[in-house]
């Protein structure tokens, strides 16, 4: 069974602004985890420009989700982006069916969007709320991930 | 049978400040929420984050506001009102809902019957906001207060408003306690020739 073990927003300077990571892992992989997310940012870059250069009003970049980005050893990263340039990875173990990440991915954004509303939040900064910590926690707990 | 009169007064109210809330013309709620938030965060700016000016501005714009939203009010809503506890009732039952879409409670009396709190369960305007800590003496809605006593001033009722307390600061309800200063009779000038 497919497991989702990390959850990254990037913001549009490449700044990390979430990552956390959930389930059984060990300080090693977490930090390898991380590291792999942002180098997962340029295979996004690449993948973005190749859609915006075949279809350049940008007309089939529907809902902007890439699909799995990048492989990495049992891992797969996962990637979904917005127009404001706003990159949200999802990192599995074990390939996993789009349709579930693709919504999850949604969901992210739609939280993410929640966030960027509160006046308080300087954009571009890392995200510290609490409250946005366990809306992820629960959407990760909450997603059943299932094998393609 | 006293109750009963009072529980049917209440109902009477509910429905008064629905049928006026379905008069009023909508906004998107969101762009509501996110302008007002903005107003705080420049109003924060602009003052170098003093939070005892923000919450000052923020009541006289209140009341700015209160002063020239009692005649939509009245106009609107029809319900008279012979006595302080009458304003209290129609404040919370019609007046918060034509505007904000939300009811309040009121709740907590005191003996004098110049003093009562509202309560609302539900603030729209910090619907996505959080508070950080360094903000914590920001009484984030206090524009709120500056409406009621503007409006209440223009017709007749001096008071002081102020929040108790707040959700976004983690209390369990939003508390504004208003309190009768004095009525205002209007007393016309006699014009010398």
């Amino acid at each position: 069974m497919p497991q989702l073990v990390a959850i990254a927003i990037i913001g549009r300077h490449s700044i990390p602004l979430f990552v956390e990571t959930y389930g059984d892992v060990s300080e090693e992989t977490e930090l390898w985890l991380q590291c792999t997310m942002v180098s997962s940012l340029d295979p996004i870059e690449e993948r973005v420009r190749t859609i915006l250069s075949q279809d350049p009003k940008g007309a089939g970049f529907d809902n902007k989700y890439l699909g799995a980005v990048m492989p990495a050893g049992e891992y797969h990263v996962h990637a979904a982006t917005s127009n404001t340039l706003v990159k949200l990875l999802a990192i599995t173990r074990g390939t996993a069916r789009d349709m579930e990440l693709k919504n999850l991915l949604r969901t992210l954004h739609d939280m993410y969007t929640d966030q960027v509303c509160n006046p308080f939040y300087e954009l571009e900064t890392p995200i510290t709320s609490a409250t946005f910590r366990q809306r992820v926690g629960k959407l990760v707990n909450d997603t059943q991930l299932k094998q393609p | 049978m006293a109750m009963q009169g009072q529980r049917r007064d209440a109902m009477a109210l509910t429905r008064q400040g629905e049928r006026a809330f379905e008069k009023m013309e909508k906004i998107n709620a969101e762009l509501f929420v996110v302008t007002y938030g903005s107003l705080v965060m420049q109003l924060l700016q602009d003052n170098s984050d003093n939070v005892d000016v923000v919450n000052k501005e923020l009541d006289t714009i209140g009341y700015n506001i209160g002063v020239r939203l009692i005649d939509e009010y009245l106009s609107k809503s029809m319900t008279p009102c012979k006595s302080f506890k009458d304003t209290a009732e129609a404040t919370a039952k019609v007046g918060f809902k034509m505007f904000l879409g939300v009811s309040a409670h009121v709740h907590n009396w005191s003996e004098d019957g110049k003093s009562y709190s509202l309560i609302l369960e539900d603030n729209p305007l910090t619907t996505f906001a959080e508070l950080p800590d360094r903000y914590s003496d920001l009484w984030y809605s206090n524009v709120l207060c500056g409406v009621i006593r503007g409006a209440l001033e223009m017709v007749s009722w001096k008071v002081e408003v102020a929040f108790v307390k707040d959700q976004l600061k983690g209390a369990d309800c939003t508390e504004i306690r208003v309190t009768l200063l004095k009525q205002v009779s209007e007393a016309f000038r006699q014009d010398d020739d």
